[in-house]
């Protein structure tokens, strides 16, 4: 029985685990396309 | 010789017909309690009627036709590209009925705009429309994104007919052993990102003081259309309305999770979250989204129309997530695109939206895995031309688990991407003979084959019946990624033809 729970409870975590890492992922993405929008944003400055 | 279609082909994908077009039907009653809640009860009795009509049309096809039967693979193809056909035209029956449509062709070409999760609209007057209404729209989308299939696969279909009809509806993949429980996966992970979307967009909507049953409503709508890269929105001024960062970046964070392979959520959810780093689709796919952004960007180092680098960065990277994933939300206006957006930075948009997402995921587009099979196939055959003779070259990636590079791969997906440059380059001639500039004709013909959804402004209640019957056509083959078409073109010539 209480094996059987901590398998449930394993998969579970795995689950959680999972949806965090993926709600993460794409604030990385976001962040490297901050960076290059930035770095256009300071050419655009410049040649102004 | 090729077998000519029977009686029996015909006997078995009209049984399938009716099995679905009866639960459409019954899907059709959803809205009917949105209705009631909201006591709206023109659109509750609109939808009655073509819930009772759709129930009927199934029975009646059930009775004609009973026997169920395997589906081989030519009935499957041609079961699910007819299948779609028919669920236009039933899903625009209540659209029609609520007086927002000209006709029953923009009802059908809304219709179709939602299940093939395009998000162009021909709607008129969307800000006054009733809520069970606009909530067909959405869970159209919803539908139409997971596959219609698909759905049917989990409720209908059965034994070995699962994976030829799987496999005609755009994908390929099986997560797991079994055809049925690989579509119960994908429904649960879509439900569960339904749970956490809409919960994060209704806290931003309460947040936004938006009473809290509407916040409700404009969450799971957004939601819907967001992760199935639809691109509806309640109101006419799509994402613009809201004028909030906050709901600009949950839309963006749930359009690129929607256009993300489901193996690799499978992947990650059982204990293997490297699959993120691993995944050569998946990193092909960011470096995609951020080699145009870029392009995107030096586009507007010409004529920078925006008051700041905020601005500049919410406009423009919000139009490229939604146009790389598929989704088509908006949060600039036609008129700005038309006046202010540099031509490079539009190709940028037009490149991103031909690509589209993952494979097996709910975007539409080329897809990147074929990007990255097609690289591979030039990478080996550089490779083969440069070794000695009687090396052995092996080229192998890793998605999901490693695999290696065959030769039917390269060539299944140089002709999918030729097919897809072909049918939009063919959109962009048809609009640049209706009148409209090449660029707009092809930016419209892209967003309507990969099933994006931006506009420049071509797609309207006013544009020409042909242009319309045109994308519904490039909308389907677009979203069923043409074979099962072929299929069925090949079917009906073949009942034309003598044996």
């Amino acid at each position: 029985m209480i094996e059987r729970l901590i398998k449930y409870l394993q998969i579970v975590y795995k689950w959680v685990v999972g949806v965090t890492i993926e709600l993460l992922y794409p604030f990385l993405t976001f962040t490297v396309a901050a960076i290059i929008c930035f770095l256009s944003y300071l050419v655009i400055l410049i040649r102004k | 010789m090729i077998p000519h279609f029977s009686r029996e082909d015909v006997n078995s994908i009209l049984h399938y017909i009716g099995k679905l077009t009866h639960g459409f039907g019954i899907v059709m009653i959803v809205p009917v309690f949105i209705g009631i809640l909201n006591a709206e009860w023109a659109p509750c009795i609109d939808f009655i009627i073509s819930s009772l009509l759709c129930i009927s049309i199934g029975n009646l096809l059930l009775m004609t036709f009973p026997l169920e039967r395997d589906l081989n693979w030519r009935q499957g193809m041609s079961l699910v590209a007819l299948s779609w056909l028919v669920a236009m035209l039933l899903g625009a029956m209540p659209l029609y009925l609520s007086g927002h449509y000209k006709s029953y062709l923009d009802s059908a070409f809304e219709s179709m705009s939602a299940l093939a999760t395009t998000g162009l609209v021909v709607v008129n007057d969307l800000d006054h429309m009733a809520y069970a209404c606009n909530f067909w729209r959405h869970l159209m989308c919803f539908i139409g994104g997971q596959g219609i299939i698909l759905v049917a696969l989990t409720l209908f279909v059965k034994g070995g007919s699962a994976f030829k009809v799987y496999v005609g509806e755009a994908r390929e993949e099986k997560i797991m052993p079994n055809i049925v429980q690989t579509a119960r996966f994908i429904w649960f992970v879509s439900l569960t990102y339904l749970v956490i979307g809409t919960l994060i967009l209704f806290l931003i909507n309460l947040f936004r003081n938006i009473s809290p049953g509407r916040a409700l409503f404009h969450a799971i709508c957004l939601f819907m259309a967001g992760w199935d890269t639809a691109g509806f929105s309640v109101q006419s001024q799509n994402i613009l309305y809201y004028h909030s960062p906050a709901v600009e970046t949950a839309t963006a964070m749930f359009c690129l999770l929607g256009a993300v392979n489901f193996g690799v959520h499978y992947a990650v959810w059982t204990g293997r979250p490297k699959e993120l780093l691993k995944n050569f689709e998946l990193k092909a796919y960011v470096m995609s989204i951020l080699v145009l952004f870029a392009l995107v960007c030096v586009g507007f180092t010409m004529q920078f129309p925006f008051p700041d680098y905020v601005s500049f960065f919410r406009k423009t990277f919000y139009q490229l997530i939604s146009a790389h994933t598929g989704a088509g939300y908006a949060n600039v206006t036609t008129y700005h695109f038309l006046k202010y957006w540099p031509p490079l930075a539009l190709l940028g948009i037009i490149m991103a939206m031909g690509l589209g997402g993952s494979s097996s995921s709910t975007s539409g587009g080329i897809k990147i895995l074929r990007m990255c099979l097609f690289y591979k196939g030039i990478k080996k055959e550089v490779k083969i031309l440069t070794s000695p003779e009687s090396a052995v070259i092996v080229e192998k990636f890793h998605h999901i688990r490693d695999v290696t590079v065959e030769d039917n791969h390269i060539k299944m997906a140089a002709m999918i991407i030729l097919l897809y440059i072909t049918m939009y380059l063919i959109g962009g001639l048809i609009g640049s003979f209706y009148g409209y500039p090449f660029l707009s004709a092809l930016f419209e013909s892209v967003s309507a084959t990969a099933n994006v959804g931006l506009s420049m402004g071509i797609t309207s209640p006013a544009m020409p019946n042909g242009l319309k019957v045109v994308y519904i056509i490039q909308m389907w083959m677009g979203r069923l990624e043409f074979i099962s078409i072929f299929v069925m073109f090949k079917f009906i010539l073949s009942l034309k033809s003598p044996q």
